[in-house]
């Protein structure tokens, strides 16, 4: 649904993509996630026909992304990091107005412009100008202006920038509501978000996917199945390590406390979450338990960082 | 999985008038577009009065030249003011991302903002035909001169709107496109000062290739010449044109 081989822009002497190649399948959410300058903006810029690609190929629904907004038709819903709003309009107007763009009949925008108004929560808003809405109804709105015409594709440029915890529940929400019935690529920093959201994800680093034996197909499954736990303990080492010993495969990291004096940090990687059976065990042996926690997102962004460091600069 | 509405490729008017109507919309919402009309009708009342009307008879005729040169020196000052932004400040605003990537063409975008200012430099002519219309009162007046006049007036409002759109593409921001609107109509303004100083056959070229010197006066006498029908109407297209040049290089080369 989404596909880019070899894809090359360079912007005077500065390459922003250098032979990015992935493949988002129909249906599903897949996220873009780089640094700064990695190129995931220009990526979306050249799928949602606004940039023409140096070299390589980008075809989104089938189309030929090279041939501009124009070939790609209504196929894709785009929105950009600052939602492309008119200050001075309202909501449905506004709404209208895109939906008409995008080539939607006369008759069917009305009806389009309700049932979208209504599947983001902003039907209350309908009335009000574009210019006196909240961020988080801004992004809203964006949303809905890339969704009014029905598009098989939608690309977000880091949609959650700027919301508050609440809205990116609400949002992540919103976004998963749409697997299956769009295909959804969307760029972000959040290593977390795009852990719960995303059923894949595309590593950026200088402008193409980052390769290594870990990811499948140049990208990496967003969910990591381990769990890396945490325990701050006080007592003696040796009977730390007995008692840890049976739960742990391989070596797990053991040091003094930076901040705790007389306590121990201990750090091990395991395939399901076994806090409990740490506790316990823990306990058993007499030691105390000062701090205890599993942090499964860390090992994405452990990986992230290890991956994206391992690039060699070009 | 829904599909796309396909659209055809072919220019159509349809989302002309569609950009056009939000634009012209969007005119009616800025306070920069009301200052300026206001401004451009409180401004040709007092000339007209003050100049054009002036102390003692006058045939109907030198009273209506007069209006109608106060007016396009005006329409001069507004209409870069108008245009300039109808670009650069969407792409300040952030709101251009939506037209760049709606099938339409930069053609049909930049003529729908094109038709947006003429509707609005047109209601503005519409509401200062009070004026001339005075003159109904104290003399007579040769309907024919009153459309001349009028016709003058919106081509020479064209040819200025095509020449600022091109500066609003070219300018990276609202300032930058405002100095390139102001350089670009002034420029083309003043070109006939260096007519004479020039060596011939560049002097002939100049003085009419010149915005008003050669091509506006016959409008305010009342009279229509097809070569400036056709001066302002090439100047109209041409900055379209270019502008829409400058757009479609910029998506290639940005």
């Amino acid at each position: 649904m989404i596909e880019t081989q070899g894809l090359v822009k360079q912007f005077g002497r500065v390459r922003a993509l250098n032979g990015l190649t992935f493949r988002v399948e129909a249906g599903t959410i897949a996220g873009l996630l780089g640094a700064n300058g990695a190129g995931k903006t220009t990526t979306l810029s050249i799928l949602a026909g606004r940039l023409a690609p140096g070299q390589g190929l980008a075809r989104v629904a089938g189309l030929d992304a090279a041939g501009g907004a124009l070939a790609l038709g209504s196929a894709v819903g785009f929105l950009p990091e600052t939602p492309p709003l008119y200050a001075e309009m309202r909501l449905a107007d506004y709404l209208a107005f895109a939906a008409r763009l995008r080539g939607v009949p006369k008759q069917e925008t009305g009806p389009r412009v309700e049932e979208t108004l209504a599947a983001l929560g902003l039907a209350d808003l309908a009335g009000r100008r574009c210019g006196g809405l909240s961020h988080g109804m801004r992004r809203r709105a964006g949303i809905a202006q890339a969704l009014v015409h029905r598009p098989p594709v939608l690309l977000l440029d880091e949609p959650m920038a700027g919301l508050d915890p609440a809205q990116v529940v609400q949002f992540r929400q919103l976004i998963a509501s749409l697997r299956g019935r769009h295909t959804v690529l969307l760029s972000t920093h959040q290593l977390s978000e795009a852990a719960k959201l995303c059923d894949k994800v595309v590593l950026m680093c200088k402008g193409r996917a980052v390769e290594d034996p870990r990811l499948a197909n140049g990208s990496l499954p967003a969910r990591h199945q381990g769990y890396t736990l945490r325990l701050t303990v006080r007592g003696d080492e040796p009977r730390l390590r007995q008692a840890l010993a049976p739960l742990v495969s391989q070596t797990f990291d053991l040091s003094p406390h930076p901040l705790l004096p007389g306590a121990l940090a201990v750090q091990f990687t395991a395939a399901e979450d076994l806090r409990e059976e740490a506790a316990r065990r823990v306990v058993e042996a007499g030691l105390g338990l000062l701090e205890l926690g599993a942090a499964e997102e860390q090992d994405l962004e452990a990986l992230f960082l290890e991956l994206t460091r391992q690039e060699p600069i070009s | 999985m829904t599909s796309p509405n396909p659209r055809p490729k072919t220019m159509t008017l349809s989302p002309v008038w569609l950009i056009a109507r939000r634009e012209l919309a969007g005119l009616f919402a800025s306070r920069a577009a009301w200052w300026t009309g206001a401004a451009y009708l409180f401004l040709t009342g007092l000339l007209f009065n003050a100049m054009a009307l002036g102390p003692g008879a006058r045939p109907s005729s030198v009273v209506l030249e007069s209006f109608f040169t106060l007016a396009s020196g005006l329409t001069l000052l507004a209409v870069p003011l108008l245009s300039f932004r109808l670009i650069a400040e969407e792409r300040q605003t952030g709101s251009w991302v939506l037209l760049e990537t709606a099938p339409v063409t930069p053609r049909q975008i930049l003529w729908g903002k094109f038709l947006s200012v003429q509707g609005f430099h047109g209601l503005l002519l519409g509401l200062t035909a009070y004026l001339p219309a005075l003159v109904f009162l104290h003399g007579r007046v040769a309907p024919g001169h009153l459309l001349a006049g009028y016709l003058g007036l919106g081509l020479l409002a064209a040819a200025l709107t095509g020449v600022s759109l091109a500066a609003s593409a070219l300018g990276r921001g609202l300032l930058t496109a405002g100095v390139f609107a102001a350089l670009g109509a002034g420029g083309w303004l003043v070109l006939w000062l260096a007519a004479p100083v020039s060596a011939p056959p560049l002097n002939t070229a100049l003085a009419h290739l010149a915005l008003y010197q050669q091509h506006f006066p016959p409008f305010a006498r009342g009279q229509v010449w097809l070569k400036d029908l056709w001066f302002y109407g090439a100047g109209a297209v041409l900055g379209v044109e270019w502008a829409a040049v400058v757009l479609r290089q910029q998506r290639e080369k940005r």
